[in-house]
């Protein structure tokens, strides 16, 4: 390629850009060809590239429209608009919303993750609350091992009292024996009655109102998890 | 080169070329003096200096040379200043880069 068909693709490729630049641009050339001289005619081209390069930057650079956010490097020339734009405020408030977001798809997710994973979770619960329920149980079993044992024991007394007055007719000694076992049951008896009357009138009441509590608390849980 | 050139140093650096000339220079002549100090493309030149005449920092005109004309390129005032605010600017830059390369900060 000669210097006349460098101008001449050179003029081509910028008729799409305004006369003005256009014939601006085309003297420039042609008064650095001349200022180079014929004899470094074939170095210039070189040097300048092709005519499709040597269009593109003078048409980029128009495009910016005075504002000079081109770079220009040993590769030749970048936009370096991109780069600059991602330091500006307005991109690091969109990315702060962008965080925003991610955090609120967090939340979602582990609902989402909940909502599968439920089952088990219940599965988990249900387990636990068993145990929770025998171990809220036992003070109701204490309280019907109390009561059958007082029961037991007051039955038993009479039983012996009756056997006792029976067996005073036969033989006095072992009545008596009998009698006096029979009140020491009774003792008994009435010692667990009183007890269950007090586990049952005061400490259950108390024990009931917190379990109430606390299932009511888990069931509230259960249902925000469930949401 | 290692380090990239940025449009307003290439800016400051074809000013500072074109104010050595008090009668200004061409084209041709602003690239090789350009290419003497940076490894810049030669056709990168043209548009810096059609900006640079566009924002008023050069002014232009056409001599006889040789039987033809030849566009000369001058600097304004707008762009004297435009190059003593380059100057200041470089001076703060690179100094802060040398400390810190040579040890003290």
């Amino acid at each position: 390629m000669n210097r006349a068909q460098f101008m001449e693709q050179l003029k081509k490729l910028l008729s799409d850009i305004s006369e003005a630049e256009r014939l601006e641009a085309l003297e420039y050339y042609e008064n650095y060809f001349d200022d180079a001289g014929p004899e470094n005619e074939e170095a210039v081209i070189r040097e300048l590239g092709s005519p499709g390069k040597v269009a593109a930057i003078i048409k980029a650079d128009l495009k910016e429209s005075n504002d000079s956010y081109a770079e220009y490097t040993e590769y030749g020339y970048e936009d370096a608009r991109s780069r600059e734009q991602r330091q500006t405020p307005g991109r690091l408030r969109r990315g702060y919303h962008a965080g925003q977001k991610k955090s609120n798809a967090g939340i979602v997710l582990i609902l989402i993750l909940l909502v599968f994973l439920s089952p088990f979770i219940k599965g988990a619960v249900g387990g636990i609350l068993g145990i929770i329920v025998t171990i809220i149980l036992l003070p109701f079993l204490l309280v019907f091992a109390l009561g059958a044992g007082a029961l037991g024991l007051i039955i038993g007394a009479i039983a012996c009292i009756a056997g006792g007055i029976g067996l005073c007719f036969s033989y006095v000694g072992g009545g008596i024996l009998t009698i006096g076992i029979g009140c020491l049951l009774m003792t008994l008896g009435i010692l667990f009655g009183t007890l269950l009357v007090w586990v049952a009138g005061r400490i259950l009441p108390k024990l009931l109102r917190k379990v109430t509590d606390f299932c009511g608390n888990l069931f509230h849980k259960k249902e925000e998890k469930g949401v | 080169m290692v380090f990239n050139t940025g449009a307003a140093l290439l800016d400051a650096i074809v000013l500072a070329v074109v104010s050595k000339e008090e009668e200004g220079t061409y084209g041709y002549k602003i690239t090789q003096d350009v290419r003497g100090v940076l490894d810049v493309s030669e056709s990168t030149l043209y548009p810096v200096l059609r900006r640079l005449q566009k924002d008023d920092c050069l002014e232009v005109y056409d001599q006889a040379f040789a039987g033809r004309n030849r566009r000369y390129y001058k600097l304004t005032e707008k762009g004297a200043a435009q190059l003593n605010l380059y100057k200041t600017e470089w001076k703060n830059y690179s100094t802060k880069i040398t400390k810190l390369f040579e040890g003290g900060i």
